[in-house]
């Protein structure tokens, strides 16, 4: 099945060379008909380069489809559970920071308790998610509502299974296994599964993929990279310290 | 030891905003206290800690951090040591559970972060904070709390001293410390951080050596 996307639509449009005038009397020198093609062009394009920003993912029999679901849904953890991460976040132009996380993951109600501290132990951010973001404390640049959403949205990307209906499940072009989410904020997340038992988490619109090592036994991948793309990009790599069971 | 790539990411133009400079010039400072307390010792009234102070030129030792939260189950721990020489020479070193260091040499600061590509410069840290952090750090050290302006100190119990913050933006970050010293002079046990009743960071300190030799290299270079 594939899903087509405006955003990247918009994109081809804007991309386009801006037209260049004459010297004389500042009209656009590009003649109709020439115009009247890349209209054309951009109708017919527009929807395939739409539709190669979200691959394919190739049904598969209902029994494997089953299988692959059970997999995807796997990467997410069960219970309550407090996670200790130490965090490496690179910033756009290589710029670096650390910091400790603890999260406190239910995702039987979907909530999130989140603190930032430094390396000394300083607590710079706690904030909590049911539904709405309630910071606690907050200093310096982490004290930012935008930032609390974002960081909340973030966890959640990473650790909780996307709230809507799984679209689908099946192959990809290259062989991997994967499921597609459609969230009920009409985002579209992708999770596959390599063959060498690591995972990627790819959401759409905004473009963020989660590069997850394989889990080990106990059902959680030791290092994890989340990159946000776009004009302020950063990456997040999260090495697990810690994982307590809260049941 | 074995030598660890530094990638050093300086360059002319800054994304950080004074915000989070100040902010963290802030959290170097609050950190700092606990380093200068190593110098201390011998605690029942200024004059004697003036006396043992004085008589301090250099430290090392190593420390156990532990983070104390109320929605932690269980305390955070991290290992590493600290080597100071006045006037204001300064290594910060966590070996675990994140290896990072900070140095702080001739007023320069930085601070290197493990990463996938080895040691990196956290520029956060990259402060002009040690304009004033550094001369702060001389007065803890030759034992003069009285008069300080970003803390009042009083001595409580038995070797104990409290410092409060008098600036209500740092009062936000720390509601006070206390720093237990040891029956050795010049010697401190622990330091408790306290940020709210129910969250603190203590820190206890073992294998310290007063005055030894340290060579300029651990204050500049990471290796």
């Amino acid at each position: 099945m594939r899903q087509c996307s405006r955003p990247i639509g918009f994109k081809i449009i804007n991309s386009a060379r801006p037209v260049r005038k004459n010297r004389i009397g500042g009209k656009p020198r590009r003649p109709i008909a020439q115009s009247k093609l890349i209209f054309l062009t951009l109708i017919v394009v527009w929807p395939l380069a739409a539709c190669a920003y979200m691959p394919t993912i190739q049904p598969v029999d209902a029994g494997r489809q089953y299988r692959v679901e059970a997999r995807c849904r796997s990467i997410y953890p069960e219970g309550r559970l407090q996670l200790v991460h130490a965090i490496n976040a690179r910033f756009h132009r290589g710029y670096h920071t650390a910091l400790t996380g603890v999260i406190i993951l239910s995702p039987a109600d979907s909530r999130v308790h989140c603190v930032l501290m430094t390396l000394e132990g300083f607590v710079l951010f706690e904030a909590e998610d049911n539904g709405t973001v309630t910071v606690n404390r907050a200093f310096g640049p982490f004290d930012n509502p935008e930032f609390a959403k974002g960081i909340m949205r973030d966890i959640r990307l990473i650790f909780l299974a996307p709230e809507g209906e799984m679209q689908t499940a099946g192959t990809f072009a290259d062989g991997t296994e994967g499921c597609r989410f459609r969230t009920d904020d009409n985002r579209f997340v992708d999770v596959v599964g390599a063959a060498d038992g690591s995972w990627q988490i790819k959401q759409y619109k905004p473009l963020k993929t989660v590069a997850l090592d394989a889990l080990d036994p106990s059902g959680f991948s030791s290092r994890l990279t989340l990159h946000a793309g776009g004009k302020a990009s950063y990456t997040l790599v999260m090495t697990l310290i810690e994982a307590t069971s809260l049941q | 030891m074995k030598r660890i790539e530094i990638i050093n990411n300086r360059v002319s133009d800054d994304p950080f905003p004074s915000r989070v400079k100040r902010f963290g010039g802030r959290c170097l400072f609050a950190a700092l206290v606990m380093v200068a307390s190593l110098g201390l010792g011998w605690a029942d009234s200024w004059e004697s800690i003036r006396n043992a102070a004085s008589r301090v030129d250099s430290i090392s030792a190593d420390f156990v951090q532990e983070k104390h939260l109320p929605i932690l189950t269980k305390p955070l721990i991290s290992k590493g040591r600290l080597l100071y020489r006045r006037p204001d020479a300064l290594r910060w070193e966590y070996t675990s559970p994140v290896k990072s260091v900070l140095l702080m040499h001739g007023g320069d600061a930085r601070r290197f972060i493990q990463s996938d590509r080895g040691l990196v410069e956290d520029v956060s840290v990259r402060l002009q904070a040690m304009q004033f952090v550094m001369p702060e750090i001389s007065g803890w050290l030759g034992g003069r709390f009285q008069g300080n302006p970003m803390f009042d100190a009083k001595l409580t119990g038995i070797n104990t001293i409290v410092l409060v913050p008098k600036d209500p933006g740092m009062a936000r970050f720390i509601q006070r410390i206390e720093l237990l010293m040891s029956d050795r002079p010049g010697v401190i046990e622990q330091v408790l951080i306290f940020e709210s009743d129910d969250a603190f960071t203590r820190m206890a300190f073992s294998n310290t050596q007063v005055n030894p030799a340290l060579d300029d290299r651990l204050f500049q270079e990471v290796q």
